[in-house]
């Protein structure tokens, strides 16, 4: 088998001890370049500016108009009560709110486990 | 005259000063029940703290915690005994079992006032005992005259409304006499099933409820007498036209 003859090129790069900061890659962008950018920004601001703006306008709008919803009517028995002669109405009154005479009066909650 | 003038003024006097007692009992009753709570909760401490420690001084803490809970316990239920018996003298005339209602509501007071006498002379855990065996036989009683009061008050506010549906009916000169009959006697009927469970006999140391079952018979009631009401509604509109 062939042997291989070590060869020590003490080359900067090979010397771990000497790190060498690498060269950092520098982008030059024409001024052309850089005037379509800020031009661009630009532009990109005043349409979203804009977009809120109408978007305001579009709501405030909508609060002014404001669609009539269908409301539904509905009978009240006091409405109702009011076709009765008048003569009878408190009495009928009296009678159909009978319910609103009934106890309220909890019931109490004892533990009768007390003393054991 | 003046007779006529006094009969004139007794009668409204007299509403005033039975809705005016039975307000004054029933703030009575709540003001008792906030003072049951605070010395069931100072009961419930001081059973814990002897539990834990088991001194003597601790047993006497929880002794007097238990007496005090006892008298508020017994007062609350005195008051609200009272306030139910109060509110039955509202329409009291429609029911024959009223009075005899209000007697027992009465009796237990009194058996509850007696107690709130003895418990003080209750000294030893072994009489503390020994008195809530005796309490717990006689809650029985307490808790079903309770329901039965209630429920009679309920059946006595429907039946003074069938009265009211009658007269108002005969003022105004309605002819429904088929209709009213054969429904005010099926509300009726449902009163008497609704008391009848009232009276089922109870077990002695365990109360069964029986009020929810007879509610359901004044809820059938009431749907009853919605339709009547809603009648004459009709027949008096009709009158009107």
């Amino acid at each position: 088998m062939e042997e291989k003859i070590y060869q020590n090129f003490d080359q900067p790069q090979e010397n771990p001890l000497e790190i060498v900061p690498e060269k950092k890659l520098k982008i030059s962008l024409s001024p052309k370049i850089i005037l379509l950018i800020i031009l661009g920004s630009i532009i990109f601001v005043l349409l979203l500016l804009s977009l809120v703006v109408t978007q305001t306008r579009h709501s405030a709008n909508k609060t002014v108009n404001i669609i009539p919803t269908p409301t539904t009517v509905t009978i009240n028995s006091d409405n109702n009560n009011s076709l009765i002669p008048s003569p009878y109405q408190s009495e009928f009154q009296k009678i159909n709110n009978y319910t609103s005479q009934d106890l309220d009066l909890p019931a109490p909650q004892v533990d009768t486990e007390i003393g054991l | 005259m003046w007779l006529l003038l006094f009969l004139f003024l007794a009668r409204p006097i007299f509403a005033q000063k039975f809705t005016d007692l039975y307000t004054q009992y029933r703030t009575d009753y709540l003001y008792q029940r906030d003072q049951y709570q605070q010395n069931y909760s100072n009961y419930l401490n001081k059973k814990n703290i002897y539990l834990q420690y088991g001194t003597t001084a601790t047993e006497k803490d929880k002794i007097d915690a238990t007496k005090a809970v006892f008298l508020s316990r017994n007062s609350l239920l005195k008051d609200y005994l009272m306030a139910l018996r109060v509110a039955l003298n509202q329409n009291s005339n429609y029911s024959d079992n009223t009075t005899d209602i209000q007697t027992k509501l009465q009796d237990n007071e009194k058996w509850l006032d007696t107690q709130n006498q003895l418990i003080p002379d209750l000294n030893s855990s072994i009489a503390l005992s020994n008195w809530v065996q005796t309490f717990k036989t006689h809650h029985v009683s307490i808790q079903t005259i309770a329901n039965t009061a209630l429920l009679q008050y309920q059946i006595n506010l429907r039946l003074n409304t069938l009265d009211n549906i009658e007269k108002l009916a005969n003022s105004a000169q309605i002819d429904w006499t088929d209709t009213y009959n054969n429904q005010s006697e099926t509300i009726k009927s449902l009163f008497s099933e609704a008391y009848a469970l009232t009276q089922q006999v109870q077990r002695e140391d365990e109360f069964t409820d029986f009020y929810p079952e007879a509610k359901d018979y004044l809820n059938q009631s009431d749907i009853k007498l919605k339709n009547l009401i809603s009648d004459l509604r009709s027949y008096l509109v009709k009158k009107g036209n």
